[in-house]
């Protein structure tokens, strides 16, 4: 183990000793059961499951907030899909590519409805004109084939390293929001509507 | 497999695409405030706690940790430590603990997903299969087969069976004044196949163990567990543990009512065996384990080797020597016709399958009487028996028959003319001859009756010779006690019947009682 993963690990100690005495993984269970109301094992598996990736991954949560943050969300979508699953609604491409795969010539052509849909999109969206909007979608867009969560925090963090500009969390949500309608709108329509391209308030 | 998308598959790729990026990038910062606030005013029960904390706990302290044996026994015992202060750090509800049943390994065999997916009434349920403790299951008390006698319980008992006792209702030992029966399920006879070859198809528990599909059997299994006075241990061991499948946690209710009704409504199209292959297997491992046996073959050594094969078929010693017997008339039936009228090998075998059960009826009557007895005696009632049963006789009734026919001169001649009509060998001799033994057989009741009447007519009169002069009232004198007894039962039966008649006229007889108490002279005569 080297001293990055050894100083990442110290750290999660840290910030478990806080969610120990919170017991927040039983609060965040029973978040869950509220959304999920007839599965409480699934609940509890999802939130474990979630801790798993957080400490299993290379990531670095600066803080407990983030750890928690990052660990809730990952347990709704992981709750999500299993949802859906039950009420036989096909699963996102890409976690097909990731768990569903039956056999080699599944799995590659999984790989290959995932890449071709994901190359659309992000052709769709290489042809918005504003940087900002262009910059926040991909990212979006990245994290969620990753599977992994993108706050608000997360996108003024990529918005400044990317286009080296500074953002408020507040334009970054509304960014997000606006992206996510604007991509909706254009997979949806035959044609695409005209967006005006506003600039940011910031 | 996996096929090129369709435009509607693309759109709802999308749409999900969009919906995981919506929740993905969404704030729950309140959602995730609270949460610390939920831990404190709705805290986990003992049981959920432990199991989540001992999950998470062991994520954290095995992380980028290579662990041997030794380091492992630590952990564990480092973890539960740490895990016991979460538990008891704070007051907890009480545990609602749902039964979690767990498959175990049993002969070599792991548990395993059942594939393909097993799919009842069009809805396909993922199950996983191994074997469970038969002491660990409960009977589903709702199911559909017990709705009736869990009613008729709930209304006499103003409460809800007890597991034990709706397993005493299926198993028989609890008594409902509505069930007659003492085996209403028909548990024992199926107890008696478990214990011989276990429980072969699995039952289908939901995920805390209540069989859904499959009560019967269990009831049956616990019953052989429970009663090693009945069995050996490798039989109640072999019942003890019970390959099930069980269905997943999240399967709803509407699924479980597919799986019932799947199993209770489609028909299984399974064709009985006929009862001339089930006893020729019989008496086969009957003769291998009878060639087995050293020394003399006594009658004690007969009835162990019954007992073995009735255990081995799960069916009585009656079914055994029943099958033994009517396989040995069988097989002289089709001797007779291959070896003496040549016939083909396989028409005699699917005759003799065909006419299986007249080989029990031809063992009717009483002692010498028996059809079979004279048989055995004389080979040309044997050949003109055995050549009606093959071309002529409609029905085992007729059969049943023959040793009456046969016992009778008259009706003797028509069965040998019967015989020779059916020699013609065209179809209208056979159906000639078919009414012959039919006239044959009406003549034989009827004589049975006129000689019932003669007989009691000859009765009465040496009767009424024997008792001589001695007045009705004055029946002490008579010596012979055996004649008053015969009296006595003569008398009652024709009394008896001689009243049945006379109500069924509409006469009252209670007007023309009279008090008979003082003067009966049967009284004292058992």
């Amino acid at each position: 183990m080297n001293s990055n993963e050894e100083a990442r690990l110290r750290q999660l100690n840290e910030q478990f000793v806080t969610l120990q005495a919170e017991r927040w993984f039983e609060g965040a269970v029973r978040q869950l059961e509220r959304r999920f109301g007839n599965q409480p094992e699934w609940c509890e598996d999802a939130v474990a499951t979630a801790f798993e990736r957080a400490v299993q991954g290379d990531r670095v949560f600066p803080s407990v907030d983030d750890l928690k943050s990052w660990m809730f969300v990952v347990a709704l979508n992981d709750m999500r899909l299993r949802a859906k699953r039950e009420a036989g609604r096909p699963d996102p491409p890409w976690e097909l590519e990731r768990v569903d795969a039956q056999s080699v010539e599944d799995e590659a052509l999984n790989d290959l409805h995932a890449a071709v849909l994901y190359d659309e999109l992000r052709d769709r969206i290489l042809r918005w004109p504003s940087s900002r909007r262009r910059a926040v979608a991909l990212f979006v867009l990245d994290m969620t084939r990753a599977g992994e969560p993108s706050s608000g925090q997360d996108i003024v963090s990529h918005v400044s390293d990317a286009l080296g500009v500074e953002i408020s969390i507040q334009t970054a949500w509304r960014l997000k929001r606006q992206v996510l309608e604007r991509l909706q709108d254009e997979v949806t329509s035959v044609e695409s509507p005209d967006y005006e391209e506003d600039e940011d308030d910031d | 497999m996996t096929t090129e998308p369709t435009n509607r598959d693309r759109q709802a790729a999308i749409e999900e695409i969009i919906e995981q990026a919506t929740i993905l990038s969404n704030d729950y910062g309140i959602e995730v405030v609270d949460a610390v606030k939920l831990a404190t005013e709705e805290p986990l029960d003992p049981v959920r706690a432990e199991r989540l904390w001992t999950r998470i706990i062991t994520i954290l302290r095995s992380a980028g940790r290579e662990i041997n044996d030794d380091g492992r026994r630590r952990l564990a015992e480092q973890v539960k430590e740490e895990v016991r202060g979460v538990i008891e750090s704070v007051a907890r509800p009480t545990a609602t603990r749902r039964r979690q049943i767990d498959l175990c390994e049993k002969h070599g065999v792991q548990p395993y997903d059942v594939l393909p997916i097993p799919t009842y009434n069009g809805t396909a349920i993922p199950m996983r299969c191994g074997y469970v403790d038969a002491n660990e299951l409960s009977l589903w008390r709702g199911n559909h087969r017990l709705e009736l006698q869990v009613k008729e319980f709930q209304e006499r008992h103003h409460r809800d069976p007890e597991d034990h006792e709706v397993l005493a209702i299926m198993q028989g030992t609890l008594h409902l004044p509505s069930l007659a029966d003492k085996d209403p399920f028909e548990v024992l006879p199926l107890a008696n196949s478990i214990a011989r070859k276990g429980v072969e198809n699995p039952p289908i528990l939901t995920a805390d163990g209540q069989p859904k599909d499959g009560n019967r059997r269990i009831a049956a299994a616990k019953y052989v567990v429970t009663h090693p006075e009945q069995f050996n241990p490798e039989q109640v061991e072999r019942a003890r543990w019970i390959r099930v499948w069980l269905a997943p946690r999240w399967t709803t209710d509407e699924q479980f009512e597919a799986i019932v009704v799947s199993q209770n409504f489609e028909p299984e199209l399974k064709l009985p065996w006929p009862e001339y292959v089930k006893a020729r297997l019989v008496s086969e491992r009957w003769e291998t384990l009878r060639e087995g046996c050293p020394g003399r073959f006594t009658e004690v050594t007969n009835k162990r080797i019954k007992q073995q094969v009735a255990d081995q078929f799960a069916i009585s010693v009656g079914d055994v020597t029943r099958y033994l017997r009517m396989v040995a008339w069988a097989r002289d039936f089709e001797t007779f016709h291959i070896d003496e009228r040549n016939r083909d090998k396989a028409a005699v075998r699917y005759r003799a399958n065909d006419i299986f059960q007249w080989f029990y009826e031809i063992d009717a009557g009483r002692g010498n009487q028996k059809l079979s007895n004279r048989l055995d005696a004389d080979d040309e009632l044997k050949s003109v028996v055995y050549d009606l049963m093959y071309d002529v006789l409609d029905s085992g009734a007729l059969v049943r028959d023959l040793h009456k026919m046969v016992a009778d001169d008259d009706t003797a001649s028509m069965l040998i003319r019967a015989h020779e009509q059916a020699a013609g060998g065209s179809s209208s001799d056979r159906e000639l001859a078919l009414e012959i033994v039919k006239e044959a057989d009406a003549e034989v009741r009827r004589r049975s009756i006129a000689r019932r009447k003669i007989g009691f007519d000859q009765w009465l009169r040496n009767a009424v010779d024997k008792l001589g002069s001695t007045a009705p009232d004055d029946w002490s004198k008579i010596t012979d006690t055996d004649l008053l007894v015969d009296l006595r039962r003569v008398f009652h039966a024709a009394i008896g019947a001689v009243e049945g008649v006379i109500e069924a006229r509409g006469h009252d007889l209670a007007a023309d009682e009279v008090d008979t108490s003082v003067d009966d002279p049967f009284v004292g005569i058992p």
